[in-house]
C-alpha cells in the first residue's frame, strides 16, 4: 500500500518481506510501537536538553525512515545525528529537531489511516 | 542444503522483527531475535552459525559482545550490522574479528544473504573435510591398509605402533614394493598429528639443482624463474609429517642442509632473511642399505645417525610365508570392486604357483599379477595359467642375494614353517629332510 500524495513508500519494505498484507500490516505494527517511542524520546531529550538522548532516538530511527522511503529527510536525520553525536546545544539542533518529529508524526498519522489502527 | 542458526541481536524492534522474518524466509534457517546483548552471550551455549549484530545495544556495545562471543566461539562469524556509516568504525571491527560490515539500509538484506550463502558453502566443506580424514584415518588404519599375519609381520606392527606413539623419527628400509610409504601413511594418520598434512617427497625424483629451494621453498626474486614466493616441502608439513624417500640418493650438499634444519628445527627460505620455526615428524625411507653408504663416503655419518630413530625394516614378501596368498585374495577382490565385476576365487594350483614364486618386485609385482590374472580369466576362477610372471630374474633373484648355504637353508625352512603354520613334521617331509634338523635349528636359535 502507497499512500497517494507519496508520505511514505512500501517497496523497501517489500523488498524485505514480501508482498503478504498480514505480513506488511505485522510488520507496520510493530514500527508504529517503535517509532512512537523514539518520538517520545526526541521529544523528551529535547526538553531534558539531553544530547545523547537524542542521538539515540534518531540513530535508531534514521534506518527505519529509510525503509519507509522517507527519502526528504535522509540529509537532515544525518545532519542532526551528527550534531547530537558531538554534543552540540541542543538550541541549535532544534530546527532539524522540530523538522524531523513533525515529519515523521506526519508519517506516522498517515501510517495509522491507511492501516486502520 | 546446510541448516543455519542465525542470532539477530537488534534493540530496534522494528528492523529486528523485519531481518527476523526475512531471513526466515529461507525455512533451512533458524533465526532468534535478542534485543540485548547479554541476551544474546546467554544463548551461545545452542552454537549460532551466524551473529547479526547491531553495533549500538542498549546495555553493552557490538564490538564488546562480538569480544565475548569470540571468545567462547572463535570460529563463529560475526556480522555486524549497524546504523553507523563512519568508515573507522567499520575498519576498527574488522580488524577486531568481525566477518563483515553492513549499514543498516535496503542493501543490507542482499549482502546478508551473501553472507549465508559463503558460511553455508564453508560448512558444507568443512564436514566433506571432516568426513574424508575420517576415511582416510579408516583406510590407513593398520590392518586396513597393511595385509599379512606372518611373524615378520606382527613384528611390524608391534613397531608401528610404538612409532606413533611419540613424534620420534622413524627410518623405514626395505626393498622396492615392499610398500614404505604405505607404512609411513598409516604411522602418520594413526599418530597425534593426523590432523595435519602429510606430505611425501621423493629425492631421487627431484633435480639436485632444484631440490633445496622444493625442500625449503624460496622468496620471489631470489634466482631467475623464481617469478614467486614459493612454500617447501617442510613448511607445508607444518604439525604434520614430512616423509623423505629414497633419502640415499640425496648429494652431500643437500645432506648438510637437511642435517642443520633438522638440529635447529628452523629454516630460511632460498632468498629470504625471516627464520622459520618448524614442528614435523620426519619419515625417512630408503632400499640402499645406508650403513654401507656412510661406509663408501657416501651418506653423512652425523646425518645417518639423526635420521636412524626408530628403524624399521620391511619384509620382503619372500618372507611374509602365506601372506602372499592373503594379499592376492585382497587384491583380486579390490580389483573386482573397483571394475564392477563378480567376485573371482583363486585355484588351489594358482595359489601353489604364487607360494613358489619370490616376487623380486614384492607387493608391487603381486599386485600387478593378480590384475593381469582378473583381466584374463574367462571364469569365476583365477587359473594357475592366469598366474604370469614378467621378472625376468624371477627364480634366479633368490640366487643373485649371494648368501651361504647355510643362510640360503635358513631361509628356505623359515619360508615353510611360516607357509605351513609352523608343523614342523610337514615341513619336513616337503622339505625330505628329518624334522630333528628342524628342531635342532629351533633349538640353536638359526631359525
Amino acid at each position: 500500500m502507497n499512500s497517494t500524495n507519496s508520505t511514505y513508500n512500501l517497496t523497501r519494505l517489500k523488498a524485505f518481506v514480501g508482498d503478504d498484507p498480514d505480513v506488511i500490516a505485522n510488520m507496520v505494527q510493530v514500527f508504529l510501537k517503535s517509532a512512537n517511542d523514539l518520538i517520545g524520546q526526541l521529544i523528551e531529550g529535547e526538553a531534558q536538553h539531553n544530547t545523547e538522548k537524542i542521538y539515540h532516538a534518531v540513530h535508531a530511527l534514521k534506518p527505519s525512515l529509510d525503509i519507509f522511503g522517507i527519502d526528504d529527510m535522509h540529509q537532515p536525520v544525518r545532519e542532526l545525528e551528527k550534531l547530537a553525536q558531538e554534543n552540540t546545544d541542543v538550541v541549535l539542533l532544534e530546527p532539524l529537531l522540530q523538522q524531523l518529529i513533525t515529519r515523521t508524526q506526519h508519517f506516522l498519522k498517515q501510517l495509522q489511516v491507511d492501516f486502520n489502527t | 542444503m546446510e541448516s543455519l542458526r542465525i542470532f539477530v541481536v537488534e534493540d530496534d524492534a522494528f528492523f529486528g522483527e523485519m531481518l527476523k522474518y526475512h531471513l526466515s524466509l529461507n525455512q533451512d534457517n533458524e533465526v532468534h531475535l535478542f534485543k540485548t546483548g547479554s541476551d544474546c552471550i546467554k544463548n551461545l551455549y545452542r552454537m549460532p552459525s551466524l551473529v547479526s549484530l547491531d553495533y549500538s545495544l542498549p546495555d553493552m556495545s557490538g564490538l564488546e559482545v562480538m569480544r565475548r562471543i569470540k571468545k567462547e566461539l572463535l570460529d563463529i562469524p560475526v556480522v555486524i550490522v549497524s546504523g553507523q556509516e563512519d568508515v573507522s568504525t567499520a575498519v576498527n571491527l574488522l580488524r577486531e574479528g568481525a566477518y563483515d560490515y553492513f549499514v543498516k539500509d535496503e542493501d543490507v538484506k542482499d549482502r546478508l544473504w551473501n553472507v549465508i550463502k559463503k558460511i553455508r558453502e564453508n560448512l558444507s566443506l568443512k564436514r566433506e573435510i571432516i568426513q574424508l580424514k575420517e576415511e582416510i584415518g579408516q583406510k590407513y588404519e593398520f590392518r586396513n591398509s597393511i595385509k599379512g599375519t606372518s611373524t615378520p609381520m606382527k613384528q611390524l606392527f608391534s613397531l608401528m605402533e610404538k612409532a606413533t606413539r611419540s613424534n620420534i623419527t622413524v627410518s623405514i628400509s626395505g626393498e622396492t614394493g615392499t610398500g614404505k610409504e604405505l607404512v609411513a601413511k598409516a604411522i602418520h594418520y594413526n599418530s597425534l598429528r593426523s590432523n595435519h598434512p602429510f606430505v611425501a617427497v621423493n629425492v631421487s625424483a627431484i633435480p639436485s639443482e632444484l631440490i633445496e629451494s622444493e625442500m625449503f621453498g624460496h622468496e620471489k626474486g631470489s634466482f631467475t624463474g623464481a617469478i614467486t614466493r614459493k612454500i617447501g616441502k617442510f613448511e607445508l608439513a607444518q604439525n604434520g609429517t614430512l616423509f623423505l624417500d629414497e633419502i640415499g640418493e640425496m648429494d652431500m650438499h643437500m645432506q648438510s642442509k637437511l642435517l642443520r634444519v633438522i638440529q635447529e628445527r628452523e629454516l630460511q627460505r632460498v632468498g629470504g632473511n625471516q627464520t622459520i620455526k618448524i614442528d614435523i615428524r620426519l619419515i625417512v625411507a630408503t632400499n640402499r642399505n645406508l650403513t654401507e653408504e656412510v661406509q663408501k663416503g657416501n651418506f653423512r655419518e652425523d646425518l645417518y645417525y639423526r635420521l636412524l630413530g626408530l628403524p624399521i625394516e620391511l619384509p620382503p614378501l619372500r618372507d611374509r610365508g602365506n601372506d602372499s596368498i592373503i594379499l592376492a585374495k585382497y587384491f583380486v577382490d579390490e580389483f573386482c570392486q573397483e571394475n564392477n565385476i563378480p567376485k573371482l576365487q583363486i585355484s588351489e594350483a594358482a595359489q601353489q604357483k604364487l607360494m613358489q614364486y619370490s616376487f623380486p618386485g614384492n607387493v608391487r609385482e603381486l599386485k600387478a599379477v593378480i590384475e593381469l590374472a582378473a583381466v584374463l580369466t574367462d571364469h569365476n576362477t583365477i587359473e594357475e595359467k592366469h598366474i604370469r610372471y614378467n621378472s625376468t630374474n624371477a627364480s634366479s633373484h633368490f640366487l643373485l642375494e649371494e648368501n651361504t648355504l647355510e643362510e640360503y637353508t635358513r631361509k628356505i625352512i623359515r619360508f615353510y614353517l611360516d607357509k605351513y603354520n609352523e608343523n614342523v613334521v610337514l615341513v619336513a617331509k616337503k622339505l625330505n629332510i628329518g624334522k630333528s634338523t628342524i628342531y635342532r635349528m629351533i633349538k640353536e636359535n638359526r631359525l
